[in-house]
């Protein structure tokens, strides 16, 4: 038995064991589950006799761009339940978890991110009874949560466990201080700053690729990129590998933060979720089909069923 | 149904006599079939040497020095705790002398299945063969480890008596004192009233206090006195024995003796990224740090420190990116 390092634990634990990969990895599992789940569909749509259909089934970039979505919703009810920003974090780690093992044309996220923001506030000893969760959401019933429960848990593989990079933030925070006991304006503005990049972090994918320190630095860095530098100097000025692997990782931390930075326009999400509808409801293409032949006659039959699955996205989540 | 169970309970099955008519009738048992019967009866039908189980049907042939006690009142568990005592005595390997985790469970589970065998009955000649191949094949290990086990009993006890040796000692130091504070007081009243009887008229309430604070200082004196001599007498002599248990346990030689020392066994790994501070400027932690509640329960705001830089640092140098190429498809959906 050898003495084990701080990173040996963290190699330990389900975050890293279960949950990182790298940027290759994440793209071929996504493909995955992609192909998967289109193959499950269509024995489906096969047994039902509606093979015959057109179905548009959804690609990856859509599956990601519907769940990056719906973390968006996360962050607005944990704005509601006024949750603290660890559980939200939680939440929608567990929502992207999620989607590594299941596809959305196989469950939809409307209906599995509540579940995920109830499981996220126990696990985060932040407990919420069910009665009061579902007061406060439309169209939510405890069942309807409940019923998922265990299949979002076996989803995570039972670990509920997420290691965020606010505490990081926090404990740079103080060992920037030790560092530098004159800056401390200056380091005080770059936290709450950072704790601000660490949340845009959430909605990329950098908690699947990089460690909780390694987000916090590059968050760091993004409020104040020439302190950050400076106390990564004093600190690993000695070791000149660690350090260059450190700036690479802060490198490309912050391309991934800043890449996903951009808002998701309405429309795309609305077309995405009209394409997912149809996946999971072929025989409403074909009546489509019909409506479409109509049109010829009467234009504005399209434009209604399409104004029609806007409507429903929007008042259900 | 509580009363006919209780009356079962006490008749013997064999002779029919019931605890009322024989008070001091005692039940007992072999391990050959377990079937229960009275003292009176294993005399009368086992004086003789060897004779078959005189329940209907058993017909297995009993002695009278197997015979004893039982000790739990299902029969199952009796047989049960019988048959692991017995599985025990062979297989006594222990966790040290398996180089990993698994190997040790996979023995631990091949052992549950031969007890389990043997109870349910299944394979019951495979499993004996395995058993005494077993014990044939190891007896050198089985007595190594079956002594290493007494002794480690033999100590357990030993530090339970003088654990309770300690006890005893401070209960009896803890009446000593009393009775002598009890004493003293006695001794400061009647000074008390030996000074007012003396005391001239109107200087009576100065003489008290002055003879009440002599009192005092000697009790205080006493007291301290006491307690030092107390404690140096009784840690002297568990310290002692506590030495002494040690050393004899150094002087026996130790099974894993022959394994060369490894230095970094017991050392502490400390991160040397950083260093905890005393104190710093951290509004959110303010509430913490002149919290009385926080203080009380033995928490500090040096706590938090530890806890953030240890989570700062916790996995800084794990690169997924490099660590988990060599990984490449394992993870699958």
């Amino acid at each position: 038995m050898t003495a084990s390092t701080d990173d040996d634990l963290y190699r330990q634990g389900s975050q890293y064991r279960l949950w990182s990969f790298t940027a290759a990895e994440l793209s071929s599992i996504r493909e995955k589950v992609n192909a998967h789940a289109i193959a499950k569909i269509k024995r489906e749509h096969a047994s039902q006799g509606l093979d015959d259909q057109p179905v548009e089934f959804l690609s990856v970039e859509e599956e990601q761009d519907l769940v990056l979505y719906y973390c968006g919703k996360v962050q607005d009810m944990a704005g509601v339940f006024k949750l603290p920003s660890h559980v939200k974090a939680t939440a929608i780690s567990y929502l992207k978890r999620f989607y590594l093992r299941y596809s959305v044309m196989e469950y939809h996220p409307k209906n599995i991110l509540h579940t995920c923001l109830f499981l996220a506030a126990k696990a985060e000893n932040h407990f919420i009874s069910i009665e009061n969760f579902t007061q406060l959401l439309a169209k939510v019933t405890p069942e309807s949560i409940l019923e998922l429960e265990f299949t979002v848990a076996q989803a995570l593989s039972f670990t509920l466990m997420v290691h965020h990079a606010f505490n990081p933030i926090h404990g740079y925070f103080l060992d920037i201080q030790s560092v530098f006991p004159s800056r401390i304006d200056e380091i005080g503005v770059a936290h709450d700053a950072a704790r601000r990049f660490a949340n845009d972090s959430l909605f990329s994918d950098v908690a699947f690729m990089f460690t909780p320190p390694q987000i916090a630095l590059a968050a760091l860095a993004m409020a104040n990129d020439a302190l950050i530098k400076d106390y990564l100097e004093v600190k690993f000025g000695r070791q000149s590998g660690l350090l260059e692997q450190l700036n690479t990782v802060i490198r490309n931390v912050r391309t991934y933060i800043e890449e996903r930075a951009r808002e998701l326009s309405k429309e795309r999400v609305v077309a995405i979720d009209k394409k997912l509808y149809f996946v999971s409801n072929p025989g409403k293409l074909r009546k489509r089909k019909a409506d479409d032949d109509a049109s010829a006659v009467n234009g504005d039959t399209k434009k209604v069923m399409t104004q029609k699955v806007a409507d429903d996205l929007i008042s259900e989540s | 149904m509580d009363g006919v169970s209780r009356i079962e309970d006490e008749v013997c099955p064999v002779c029919k006599l019931d605890t009322y008519m024989n008070p001091s009738m005692r039940f007992l048992i072999n391990t050959e079939c377990y079937h229960k019967m009275c003292e009176s009866c294993v005399d009368r039908i086992y004086s003789q040497g060897p004779a078959p189980c005189p329940y209907p049907n058993c017909g297995k042939t009993l002695r009278k020095n197997r015979f004893k006690r039982q000790l739990f009142s299902d029969v199952a568990v009796e047989r049960e705790v019988d048959v692991r005592k017995r599985v025990a005595k062979v297989f006594n390997r222990r966790r040290e002398e398996f180089a990993s985790l698994s190997d040790y469970n996979d023995y631990l589970e091949e052992v549950e299945t031969a007890i389990f065998n043997l109870v349910n009955k299944v394979d019951v000649e495979a499993t004996e063969a395995r058993l005494e191949a077993y014990e044939a094949a190891n007896r050198q290990a089985i007595a190594t480890n079956a002594s290493l086990q007494t002794r480690e009993a033999e100590n357990a006890e030993l530090l339970r008596n003088l654990e309770a040796e300690r006890r005893r000692q401070q209960r009896a130091e803890a009446l000593e004192e009393s009775m002598a504070e009890q004493e003293l007081k006695r001794e400061v009243e009647r000074k008390v009233i030996k000074e007012l009887a003396n005391a001239r008229e109107g200087e009576a309430e100065n003489a008290v206090r002055k003879a009440v604070a002599a009192a005092q200082k000697t009790v205080q004196l006493k007291k301290s006195s006491a307690r030092r001599s107390a404690r140096d007498t009784s840690t002297v002599s568990f310290e002692a024995a506590a030495l002494s248990m040690i050393n004899t346990k150094l002087a026996t030689p130790d099974a894993r003796d022959d394994l060369p020392y490894d230095t970094l066994e017991e050392e502490e790994y400390v991160n040397d990224l950083y260093t905890v501070g005393e104190h710093y400027y951290d509004p959110f932690l303010d509430n913490i740090e002149n919290s009385q509640q926080a203080k009380a329960a033995g928490f500090g705001v040096r706590n938090v420190y530890e806890q953030l830089l240890f989570e700062a640092f916790m996995g800084l140098g794990c690169f997924i990116e490099n660590e988990k190429v060599r990984h490449k498809g394992a993870v699958t959906t």
